[in-house]
């Protein structure tokens, strides 16, 4: 089992920066669960199996949030956005701390990511 | 306290419940207890998760041999009759597969996804006439194929052809499968109760009760099926135990089951389970319920003199098989 932890440390450094210069992660990139993918609700998070994945990846709360919010399709600028709203934090802090779990969704299957046409 | 609770819930298979109570506020656990209840149900699920990838597989192999199948048990009940699916755990796969399609279904999942048959039939055709099941093992993951619901003299009186007749569809990885309708996951859940692990294990009774709370049993009409089945003491049985488990106030309609006029035949088919030397008398007992002369003497035969391959798969020969049978059925009356 992967753990693909969330960290809600304001301190800490993180990578949000990377993720502006992510193209992958770009603000304009739409992120969806990916069609296959299992998922199960955990006492302190939640756990993804992709397709393709060897393992399940656990991300621990609040990445449960995040895994809820992709429910439906949705660009990398609106889950910053939100989750900035939810936590009360800023634009950078939020992609900060939330890009560490987009990125082993996408390295696992577990969302599809598409630009915007 | 809570180490033997956990201890319990995971002899009992219900890690899930117990999680379940947790997020709902029934009960509350220190940081550390959450820490380690968090960390077991995890596991669980991930396991959950590795075998419904496997499921997925297989019903796609089989689907492309135009095989139909019901999925049992766990991975149905997680998705039918739980309000969650993270509150159900299981150790394996199980699917209902159509007699006339059993041989067939074993060597889909046995030759196309390279599965292993780590025991093999009593004789040949034995499975697909008198079987209950056949486990196949896929990459460490137990794929048992059933026939019917239990071994010996009641999983023989089931009308299998119709549990094939409706059907309850989940939706597992975006992909529709089929459970049980909802009468006969009532009945089945019954077997598991009434002849399944001595003494019953909690899963099994709350899997029951689940099932009238949230699915759309007609009772009434999963008795009467189960009367037909010849199988008034398995329902009666199975209500019994569920008042012992639970108390008749939270066994409610299942509860009433307990009082059920059982005949007498099923009364002496039934204790066929209930002896220490039931993996001898479940057998024998099924003899009495088997249409036809041939039939009976196919069954007789395989059970006195199995397949050479099935005696080296034990490490016995067939006068040990003899032997033990008939020493197991002494010591025990």
């Amino acid at each position: 089992m992967v753990d693909g932890s969330c960290s809600r440390d304001p301190g800490d450094p993180g990578t949000g920066g990377e993720m502006m210069g992510d193209p992958i992660l770009a603000d304009e990139v739409t992120i969806c669960r990916a069609d296959a993918v299992l998922t199960r609700r955990l006492l302190d998070g939640v756990i993804v199996l992709a397709s393709g994945a060897r393992e399940p990846v656990r991300v621990s709360a609040p990445g449960d949030v995040l895994w809820s919010l992709l429910d439906e399709a949705c660009t990398v600028e609106d889950l910053v956005a939100v989750w900035s709203t939810i936590y009360d934090v800023s634009l950078d802090t939020a992609r900060t701390e939330i890009t560490p779990v987009l990125r082993a969704w996408v390295e696992a299957g577990a969302v599809t990511v598409s630009s915007a046409p | 306290v809570f180490g033997p609770l956990l201890q319990e819930a995971m002899h009992e298979g219900v890690v899930g419940t117990v999680a379940e109570a947790v997020a709902d506020g029934a009960l509350s656990l220190a940081s550390e207890q959450f820490d380690e209840l968090a960390d077991h149900h995890a596991a669980s699920q991930a396991h959950m998760l590795r075998l419904e990838r496997m499921l997925l597989r297989v019903v796609a192999a089989l689907a492309d041999d135009g095989i139909d199948v019901r999925v049992l048990k766990g991975l149905a009940l997680a998705h039918t009759a739980y309000a969650d699916p993270s509150w159900r755990t299981a150790a394996d796969i199980d699917l209902l597969v159509p007699s006339s399609r059993f041989d067939d279904a074993v060597a889909v999942v046995r030759d196309r996804l390279g599965g292993e048959q780590p025991v093999p039939e009593l004789r040949p055709g034995f499975d697909r006439e008198f079987g209950k099941e056949s486990l196949v093992r896929v990459d460490q993951v137990e794929v048992d194929l059933h026939r019917t619901f239990v071994i010996g003299a009641f999983g023989l009186t089931i009308d299998l052809d119709e549990l094939f007749d409706d059907g309850m569809e989940l939706t597992i990885g975006g992909t529709p499968l089929t459970a049980l309708g909802a009468e006969h996951q009532f009945a089945h859940a019954c077997y598991n109760v009434a002849l399944g692990d001595l003494p019953v294990r909690l899963r099994a009774v709350r899997d029951l009760l689940l099932i009238v709370d949230r699915l759309p049993v007609d009772i009434d009409r999963a008795v009467a099926i189960m009367q037909r089945w010849r199988a008034t003491a398995v329902a009666q049985r199975a209500g019994q135990l569920v008042n012992e488990a639970v108390g008749p106030a939270v066994a409610g309609r299942v509860g009433d089951l307990a009082v059920l006029r059982v005949p007498k035949r099923e009364r002496l088919l039934m204790r066929s389970y209930l002896t220490p030397a039931r993996s001898y008398s479940r057998p024998l007992a099924s003899l009495a319920v088997i249409p036809g002369v041939r039939p009976r003497l196919r069954y007789a035969r395989a059970l006195v003199a199995p397949s050479r391959t099935y005696l080296q798969s034990r490490n016995w020969s067939g006068r040990d098989h003899v032997a033990r049978a008939l020493g197991s059925m002494s010591r025990h009356g």
